[in-house]
C-alpha cells in the first residue's frame, strides 16, 4: 500500500469514528432517567433559595444588585461576558413572582411536562441565577446547570414524562403536525440524544481531569493528608470522621486513590473494562462527599451525572419493571423498542414523509457503508485464509520432505546394521 | 417516488462538529489557563486561543478552574458581625451558622459567601514603592482593594437590613484545621477556640530590597600577589564540579 493510501485510510478512518462518536443515534433512557434527577435538584436549589430569597436576591442581599453587576461589569477592573437581568430587579414582589415562574418551570422540565420548551427554559433562568449569586455558588451549581445545558439538546421528555403520557394519550393526533411531533417526542434513537451524552461525558472528563491536576500541584495530595485535612474541616463535616487519625495508611491511600482516579477518569471511563471500576469510584467518592462533607447536592448530582456513562439498554432494562403502562406500550403502539428502533413509520402511513424519507436515506447510507465494511473485511479474511492454506502447504511438504530424508537414513542404518551382522558371521 | 431536495447531510454534520469542537474548547481552555498561569502571567498561547471563546464560556458559566479541595485542603473563613443596638445591648453572630440556615444547602450558600470575602480579600494598598515600581500592578491591587471593600460593605449593609437600628460591624476570622501529627498526639474538638484566628485588615508593609544587603560578602581579592590580573571567565568545571585551581 502506498503512503497516500495509507494516509487516505488513516483519515476516512477517524473521519468515520467521529461520525460514529457523535451522529449515532441512541435511545433516550439514560438522558430521560437523567432529566428527573437534574430536573428535582435544581428544582430543590429553587425552593430552597425560596426560603431565604431576599438575602441572595435584590437590593438588600449580602451581595446586592449592585455589587452584582460591578462584579461583571468591570468596574473593578477586570469584566466578563456574565450578565443578568435578575441585577435590574429590585421589588421583592417581582423577585418572588420570578423566583415563582422558576420554580414552576423547573418542576414542569423534571416531571417532564413540554420538556422541549420548559428545558431550555429553566436552563436559561438558571444561568441568569448563576451571574446574579456571584460569590454564594459551589460546584452542585455548577454541575446541575452543565447537566440541564446538554439535557435540554436532547429527547429527555419522551421517557419517564408526562409528556410520554400525553403521547401516549394523543398519539394520532400528534403525529398529524411535525410541531406536535417535536413538542412530544417518541421514545426512538436519535443523535440528538447522542450529541447531548457525548458532551456530558466530556464534560465530566474535563471536570475531572483538571480537578486532578490541580490537586497533583498541591502537597497534602501527594503525601496523603489532604483527605484527613478535609475531613477535619469543621465547617464541611457533616459527619465525625476525625477516628481516621488512628488509621494513616487507610486515609493516606484514599487520598492517593482520589487523586489517580480523577486524573485518569477521562481514560480509563471509555472502556468496558475498566468502566465499571471508575463508576464505582464515583459512588464511592462523591458518596463520601455527600455523607461525610455536608455536600449532599453536590454528591448526589455528581453521581448522577456518572450515569450518564451508563448505556440506554441497561436503563431501560432497570426502569422496565417501573413503567408497564407508559413508554412500552407507546413504543407497542409506534412499533418501536429497544432493539427495533429504526421503524419510521409510527403513525401507519404509507407514504413516508419528508423526514421520514431522510431517515430512510440516513438508514440506507448506513446499511450500505456496514455493507462495504463487511465485505472489505471479508475480503481481508480470504486474504489471509489464502495465505495459511499456502504456509500449511509449504509446511506439509517440509514435513514431507523431513518424513522421506529420516525414512532414508533409518534405511540407510538397517542396511549398515544387516551388512555388520552378516559380516560377523562365522565362515560355514 | 422522487427524493425531496434536501441539504447535503453531510454539511450539516460538517456545521455541528465545527460548533461542537469550538464548545469543547470553550469548556476546556478556562481550566486549562488557570493551572497554566504562573507568576510571569497566563501563557501566551493559552491566552491567545482563549481569547477566542472567552465570551462564550464566561456566558454560559463554563469558565471554571474545577480545582475542588485543590491545590490542598485548607481551612475555612467565616465572618463574625457584631450587631450593636442604640442602647449598648450587643450580639454576635457568625457566619456561617448550622443552628441558624437549614436546610444544608442554604447553609454551604452561606459557607461560600464568606470564603468568597476571603478569596477577593486584598490589603489595604497598594504600597507607594510598588505605584513608582509598577503601576500596573499598583492599579490592579487598588481596583482589587475596591471590589473587596464593595462586597465587605454590601455585606454590612445587608446585615443592617436583618437588624435596623442596629449598628453592625464585621471581620473575618480563619477557622484552622489541627494538623495530624497534633491531632494524634493531642486530640482536640475541631471547634476549639484555638483553632480560631481573627483576620486583621492591615496594610501590607514594604520591605526596601535596597536599603539593606541580604548578605555581607567580603570582596574578592581580585588582585593576586604576584601580580597577574584574575582570569575575565572562570575555567570550566571537572566533572565532580570543582574548577581547576579552586580551593577545596
Amino acid at each position: 500500500m502506498s503512503g497516500n493510501a495509507k494516509i487516505k485510510n488513516w483519515v476516512t478512518g477517524n473521519v468515520e469514528a467521529w461520525d460514529r462518536f457523535w451522529f449515532r443515534p441512541r435511545l433516550p433512557y439514560t438522558v430521560g432517567a437523567l432529566r428527573v434527577v437534574a430536573g428535582v435538584m435544581l428544582l430543590y436549589s429553587h425552593l430552597v433559595l425560596a426560603t431565604d430569597l431576599q438575602s441572595f436576591l435584590g437590593e438588600t442581599a449580602w451581595i446586592n444588585n449592585d455589587a452584582a453587576q460591578q462584579l461583571h461589569d468591570g468596574s473593578f477592573g477586570v469584566s466578563d461576558w456574565g450578565w443578568s437581568y435578575l441585577w435590574l430587579i429590585d421589588s421583592p414582589l417581582l423577585l418572588k413572582i420570578h423566583h415563582g415562574i422558576a420554580i414552576v418551570v423547573t418542576a414542569c422540565f423534571a416531571v417532564g411536562f413540554l420538556t422541549r420548551i420548559t428545558g431550555p427554559v429553566a436552563w436559561f433562568m438558571q444561568l441568569m441565577y448563576l451571574h446574579r449569586l456571584t460569590g454564594a455558588l459551589f460546584g452542585f451549581d455548577q454541575i446541575v446547570t452543565y447537566t440541564v445545558m446538554y439535557l435540554m439538546l436532547s429527547p429527555c421528555g419522551s421517557c419517564f414524562s408526562v409528556d410520554a403520557r400525553l403521547r401516549k394519550r394523543f398519539g394520532q393526533r400528534l403525529n398529524t403536525s411535525k410541531w406536535l411531533g417535536w413538542l412530544f417526542p417518541t421514545t426512538r434513537p436519535s443523535v440528538a440524544a447522542n450529541v447531548a451524552t457525548r458532551l456530558l461525558q466530556l464534560h465530566l472528563c474535563v471536570i475531572y481531569l483538571f480537578g486532578g491536576l490541580a490537586k497533583a500541584r498541591g502537597e497534602t495530595w501527594w503525601d496523603g493528608t489532604a483527605m484527613w485535612l478535609s475531613v477535619a474541616n469543621y465547617e464541611y463535616q457533616s459527619i465525625d470522621m476525625t477516628w481516621i487519625a488512628n488509621y494513616p495508611r487507610f486515609f493516606t491511600a484514599m487520598t492517593h486513590v482520589t487523586l489517580f482516579w480523577e486524573v485518569f477518569y477521562c481514560a480509563l471511563i471509555w472502556p468496558r473494562r475498566t468502566r465499571p471500576l471508575m463508576l464505582f469510584g464515583a459512588v464511592v467518592l462523591h458518596g463520601g462527599i455527600a455523607l461525610f462533607l455536608g455536600m449532599i447536592t453536590f454528591g448526589s448530582m455528581m453521581i448522577a451525572a456518572n450515569v450518564i456513562f451508563v448505556s440506554p439498554e441497561t436503563i431501560e432494562r432497570w426502569t422496565r419493571r417501573w413503567r408497564p403502562t407508559l413508554e412500552s406500550e407507546d413504543l407497542e403502539e409506534t412499533g418501536e423498542n429497544a432493539e427495533e428502533w429504526d421503524s419510521l413509520s409510527p403513525s401507519g402511513s404509507t407514504l413516508p414523509t419528508d423526514e421520514q424519507w431522510s431517515e430512510l436515506k440516513r438508514r440506507e447510507e448506513r446499511v450500505r457503508a456496514a455493507s462495504k465494511r463487511l465485505k472489505a473485511k471479508s475480503a481481508r479474511l480470504k486474504g489471509r485464509e489464502a495465505k495459511y492454506k499456502e504456509r500449511v502447504e509449504k509446511l506439509r511438504e517440509r514435513e514431507g520432505k523431513i518424513k522421506r530424508l529420516v525414512q532414508r537414513r533409518r534405511d540407510a542404518k538397517q542396511k549398515r546394521k544387516a551388512d555388520d551382522e552378516e559380516r560377523k558371521l562365522p565362515p560355514r | 417516488m422522487s427524493a425531496p431536495s434536501k441539504p447535503s447531510f453531510s454539511r450539516v454534520r460538517l456545521l455541528i462538529s465545527c460548533l461542537l469542537i469550538g464548545h469543547l474548547m470553550a469548556i476546556v481552555l478556562p481550566p486549562l489557563s488557570l493551572q497554566t498561569r504562573s507568576p510571569l502571567g497566563l501563557s501566551p498561547s493559552v491566552s491567545t486561543v482563549l481569547a477566542w471563546f472567552e465570551p462564550y464560556s464566561q456566558f454560559l458559566y463554563v469558565d471554571r478552574g474545577y480545582a475542588f479541595f485543590a491545590p490542598d485542603p485548607g481551612p475555612s473563613h467565616l465572618v463574625q458581625a457584631a450587631v450593636t443596638s442604640s442602647n449598648g445591648d450587643r450580639k454576635e453572630l457568625m457566619f456561617p451558622d448550622l443552628d441558624e440556615q437549614w436546610p444544608r444547602l442554604l447553609y454551604h450558600r452561606h459557607f461560600m459567601l464568606t470564603e468568597y470575602l476571603e478569596t477577593i480579600y486584598r490589603p489595604p494598598g497598594p504600597p507607594p514603592q510598588l505605584v513608582e515600581l509598577d503601576p500596573e500592578q499598583a492599579k490592579f491591587w487598588s481596583d482589587s482593594r475596591r471590589r473587596y471593600e464593595h462586597v465587605r460593605q454590601s455585606y454590612i449593609d445587608h446585615l443592617r437590613s436583618v437588624y435596623p437600628d442596629n449598628e453592625v460591624a464585621i471581620r473575618r476570622v480563619e477557622h484552622q484545621i489541627p494538623g495530624i501529627l497534633q491531632f494524634q498526639e493531642n486530640p482536640i474538638d475541631l471547634d476549639d477556640e484555638s483553632l480560631y484566628r481573627v483576620m486583621l485588615d492591615l496594610p501590607v508593609v514594604w520591605e526596601d530590597p535596597n536599603r539593606q544587603p541580604v548578605e555581607s560578602i567580603p570582596p574578592p581579592n581580585l588582585r593576586p600577589s604576584n601580580g597577574t590580573s584574575p582570569p575575565a571567565v572562570l575555567p570550566p568545571a571537572t566533572n565532580d564540579g570543582t574548577r581547576p585551581g579552586s580551593t577545596p
